[in-house]
Parts: C-alpha cells; structure tokens; sequence
C-alpha cells in the first residue's frame, strides 16, 4: 500500500509491562466467571422435567 | 409515541447525522477516510468496538432472550476477554508494524494474492449477509411503535447511516459511535432504574432473586451439561426423534461460550474489518491494544446488565400479568374473525395459567426458608411457569402462520418484540423517547461501521488490487465513497430478503459462524505454519468453509462449535497440504 508507515514510536504500556496487563485481563475475567458461577449455583434452580 | 418522545427522537437522529458529517474535514484521502489518519484516541476507538458489536440486536434481542431463557446468553462472551488479550499479542503488532488498511493485505503478504482476494470475498459476503439482519432487526421496533410497513423503516435506517458514512468515513463511523454508545448505556440505566423502582416496593431483592432462580432465569454459568452424549447426532436422527442428545447440540454453555465463543471472538475481532479497521486509526500498538482490552473488561458485565433487564422483564410481567402475544403481526391475526374462536379459547386458558402462576409465586416468595424450603411449592411453581410458556407457544403457533418442511404448523418466536412492547406501555415521556432514539443508536452504530468496514475492503483489496492498480488517491477516494452508498443500498435490500421470525442476535451469530472459523484459520496458519504457502491457504479455506457446511447439514452441533471447526479444519488441511509440497519438492 502506499500510505504512510506508523509515525511514532509506541507509548508505553500501563501497569509497567504488557504481560501485568494481560494478567490482570485474564484475572479479572476469570473472578466474574467464578462470581457468575456463585450466582448461579445458589440462586438458579434448573427445573424438572415436566 | 407521544409528541415530547418524537422530539427527544427526532432531535438525537439530526444530532448524529449532523455529527457524521461535520467529520468530512478528516476525509481527504484514503488513510483519512478508511483508517481517521490514525489519529484516533483508543478509548473513543474501544467505545466504537463496543458499540458496533452492541448492535440494536443487543438491545431487542438479547433483554428478548434473558426473558424467554434466563441467563446463559452471557456464556456466548466468557471467551471475549482471552480472545482480546491473545489479539492483543499476536495480531496487533503484525496489524501495526505495516502500513496496511485492511488485514486482507497481510494475507497477500504471507500466501499471495489469490488467499487475499479469497479472505476478501468471505468477508464481503459473510457481513453483506449479516448487516441485512443488523438493518432488519430496528425496523422491526419502528413498525410496531409507529405503525411504518418494515420496509419504510428498513429505508428510514438505511439512508440515514449510509448518509453520514459516505461523508465522514472511519472518523464520523467512531465519533458518532461515542455518542451513540452513551445513549444506549444511557437507555439502559433508564430501563433498569424503572423496573426496579416498580418490583422493589413489592418484593424485597431476596425474593426477586427467588422467584427469577426457581424459574430457571438465573442460569448465568451452567458447568454441567444438559446433555450427555459424546457424539453428535445426525440431523435426521434428531428430526426423527431418535439417538443421545449430545454436548454438541447444547445452545449455551460454559465449554461452548470458553471455546466456541473464543474462536468467534478471534476471528470477529482480529479477522473480520469492521472491527479489525478500529486497530489501524490509532496513533499506535499501545492504543490499538488499550481499545480491544477495554471490551475485554467492559463486554461480559454489560451483557449480565442487559440480561438481567429481560429477567426483570420477566419478573414484572410475573407480577403484573403479560400480553399472550407480543408481536404485532400476532396481535393482528388474533383478531381475524376466522382464528377468534380458538384464540378465545387460548386466552381463557392463559388467563387462568397466569392466575395460577401468580399464586404459585405469593406461596413460593412467602416461605421462609426459600424456594427449597417446600419441594412442593416449587414444583407447583415450576408447572405453573412451564404451563404460561406452553399457553404462549400454542398461540404463536396458531397465529404465526410459519411451518416446518412438512407444511405443519410451528411455532414463530416473538423474543425480539418483548422488549418493544414493555417500553411502550411501561415507559415515561421522554424516557421513551430516549430508548428508542438507544435502539437507532445501536442499529446505526453497527451498520455504519460495516458500511465504511465493506467500501474499504472492496477499494483496497479488489479495486486498487486487481482493477486499477495505479490509480490515483483522489480517485480511490472518490470510489470509496461511491461504494459505501452502494453498499448502503444493496445492505437496505438485504434487509428487505431477511425481514422474517426467528431469533434475530443468533441469526446474527449463525452468518458469521459460517465463516469465520475459516478466515481465522487462514491467519492462525500464517502465524503457526511458516511452511504453508498460498496453495496450502487456499485448499485449507476452502477445506474449512466445506467442512462447516457438511457438519452443519448433517450433523446436530450448535453453531458456535462452527467457529472451532473452521478454524481446525483449514490449518490441518493447509498443514497436510505444506507438508506433502515440501516432501514432492
């Protein structure tokens, strides 16, 4: 393609390094996963068959 | 509507057209117009991929589906933030260290041109296929509110959103995508802060919490399948009634949603341009990365929110009682002379399923103990609930007018009307107003981003590519544009062809599972394979894509296995295909 190449260096990232970050992605999904878990384990009630 | 509502209406639609367009100074030439001279703040780019993928569908159909079936649509996203964080490392860079305009031309880069020109073509007609649906399913809201036919509403859409993206390109697609974000959130809060402002006085949040749960609503993670056979059945076996239920044909769950949904997540997000296109407007990696990581956070509990409004939903017409129908054209039938005696009959017996349903729910919510603390009270409860649905799905069926392949008569689902009709006779002036100006901000916020996502891809991958390679800027520009009207209007006429029943946010999903397992095996292959060449991409994308049509024409699997499927299907085949070229060379 023709168009002009990035211009800048990259920003550098918060937390410090990528791999924080993407831990603290990865961390934090997992604990909503286990909080719905919770939710559903003690308050959803599959019902029976008919 | 009333008067004040059509103002607040009116008022946001000219706000975003106007918005749109005044981004016309930023594109002058094809980096300004397809990637905002990537220039674009990351937290203005996140709100755009948040808002494209939060289309009117997120609204209509998904509060549709926490009504009809609880809580388990959310295991669809458990995949999305593994999927952002894996984008994050492996596509971002490779995106960001070219200077490329559509993901497409690293695949000629890597394979050639003929796996470029494939991946554009899958593209194309994967997102044509599901912006007809992205149209359709707002114009079904407009019909019902105002009393439009469909297609004057599907055309009101269309022209609207193809207007401003024509001018104002990428730039007007994510500045008006802020805006429209924000209304929708906005909305929501709205819905939320009515609903329970009506159930709280009545039942304390213990017993709301109850009452939802014992009806199966609350299903958020379900770990164990429903299902416990290993092996998919065959279409005809299911159709006949016969063999194991299997994992497979599970709809939802936590192992489909982690991996199925990490796949479509991959290839939505990474492989697909109109929301790859947002990682090249940013001023760097840095921020194209902070603009997927902000949906990796933000994207599952928004949609626990919105699901949790279809259960209150529920909760509420639990309460106060509920239309047997809730889709127009239903309503409509119903009152035909020649249906009236059967739908009377249908009503007598809904009235007393519900008489019944609210009873069983005062004896369930007064117990002490909780819903298990009387088995009996919840199995009444249960039958009771069990009994509405059964009720409902009867008169869909009679006055839906749809039929299976044997001509008999089946049921025609209304989970996209629900939400409509609950604003409409629940909402206050103005709140009104403002949520149906939320669902056109959700339509447009999606369609707009496909349409610049659609002209891009055929300007720099077909047109610059194959049919006038040295024309100049000024002039691809100016096909740009032309295109994204065109692709406006056979997008409108798309909607026109799927203006029918069904789920609209799985008929969303379905398109793309189609496909797009495949297009994320051709990058994974380019990353994985280094052998592979463009033989082994092309026989592996055709492999893939005949591999997902076989399994889904005869075997029962849900469609967000499809996107597994695809994506092993071409890197075997193009890893068997490599291997087999490097031992003939």
């Amino acid at each position: 393609m023709s168009t002009s190449p990035s211009p800048s260096a990259d920003s550098p990232p918060p937390l410090g390094s990528w791999p924080r970050v993407y831990a603290l992605v990865c961390l934090s999904a997992v604990a909503v996963m286990a909080l719905l878990w919770w939710f559903t384990a003690h308050h959803n009630l599959r019902p029976g068959p008919p | 509507m009333r008067t004040v509502d059509w103002i607040v209406f009116a008022a946001f639609l000219i706000y975003v057209v106007w918005d749109g367009m005044r981004r016309r100074d930023t594109a002058r030439d094809l980096e300004g117009y397809f990637a905002g001279g990537r220039r674009i703040p990351w937290w203005a780019a996140g709100l755009s991929i948040m808002a494209t993928q939060a289309s009117a569908i997120t609204i209509l159909g998904t509060t549709g589906q926490g009504h009809e079936f609880g809580m388990d649509f959310v295991q669809t996203y458990f995949g999305l933030p593994f999927a952002m964080v894996l984008l994050c490392i492996f596509l971002v860079p490779l995106y960001r260290s070219r200077a490329i305009l559509t993901p497409y031309e690293y695949l000629e880069e890597r394979f050639g041109p003929l796996t470029r020109t494939l991946a554009t073509l899958i593209f194309l007609l994967s997102r044509c296929l599901a912006l007809g649906v992205v149209i359709y399913a707002p114009s079904v809201a407009l019909s019902a509110m105002i009393g439009l036919e469909t297609w004057q509403s599907v055309a009101i859409i269309g022209t609207l959103t193809t207007l401003y993206t024509v001018v104002g390109g990428v730039s007007a697609v994510i500045w008006t995508d802020v805006k429209q974000m924000t209304v929708i959130l906005l909305g929501l809060a709205l819905i939320l802060f009515v609903l329970l402002r009506d159930l709280l006085p009545i039942y304390s949040p213990g017993q709301l919490l109850d009452l939802a749960g014992a009806a199966g609503k609350l299903n958020a993670l379900e770990v164990e399948p429903e299902y416990g056979g290993l092996w998919p059945r065959t279409l005809a076996a299911a159709a006949a009634g016969g063999g194991t239920p299997s994992f497979w044909e599970e709809k939802y769950n936590v192992w489909s949603g982690l991996f199925g949904g990490l796949f479509l997540h991959l290839s939505y997000f990474g492989c697909d341009h109109s929301q790859a296109q947002r990682l090249l407007t940013s001023r760097d990696a840095t921020q194209s990365r902070l603009s997927l990581l902000l949906s990796a956070f933000a994207k599952v509990p928004m949609q626990v929110v919105v699901l949790a409004i279809g259960v209150l939903m529920w909760l509420f017409y639990a309460v106060h009682g509920q239309p047997m129908l809730y889709k127009t054209l239903h309503v409509e039938r119903a009152a035909t002379v020649e249906l009236q005696p059967q739908v009377q009959a249908l009503e007598q017996r809904f009235a007393a399923a519900l008489a019944e349903r609210t009873a069983q729910m005062q004896r369930l919510a007064a117990l002490p103990a909780g819903p298990t603390g009387d088995p009996a009270a919840l199995r009444d409860y249960q039958a009771a609930v069990r009994a509405v649905v059964a009720v409902r799905r009867e008169a869909r069926t009679l006055v839906g007018g749809a039929t299976d392949l044997q001509g008999r008569p089946k049921d025609d689902p209304d989970t996209n009307d629900i939400f409509c009709r609950f604003i409409l006779d629940q909402m206050p002036p103005i709140v009104l107003g403002l949520i149906v100006a939320a669902i056109f901000a959700a339509a447009m916020s999606s369609i707009d981003s496909v349409l610049n996502a659609l002209s891009g891809v055929t300007v720099v991958d077909l047109y610059r590519r194959w049919l006038r390679p040295r024309c100049s800027e000024a002039h691809a520009l100016r096909v740009g544009k032309v295109l994204t009207l065109a692709w406006g209007l056979l997008a409108t006429a798309m909607a026109l062809f799927f203006a029918g029943g069904g789920s609209v946010v799985e008929r969303i999903n379905e398109i793309g599972s189609f496909f797009y397992g495949s297009l994320l095996g051709v990058f994974t292959l380019a990353l994985t394979v280094p052998r592979a060449g463009g033989t082994a991409a092309v026989a592996g994308l055709l492999a893939g894509m005949a591999t997902v049509l076989c399994v889904r024409f005869t075997l029962k699997v849900e469609f967000l296995w499809f996107n597994v499927i695809g994506c092993v299907a071409v890197v075997a085949v193009g890893w068997l295909v490599a291997s087999m070229r490097r031992r003939t060379a």
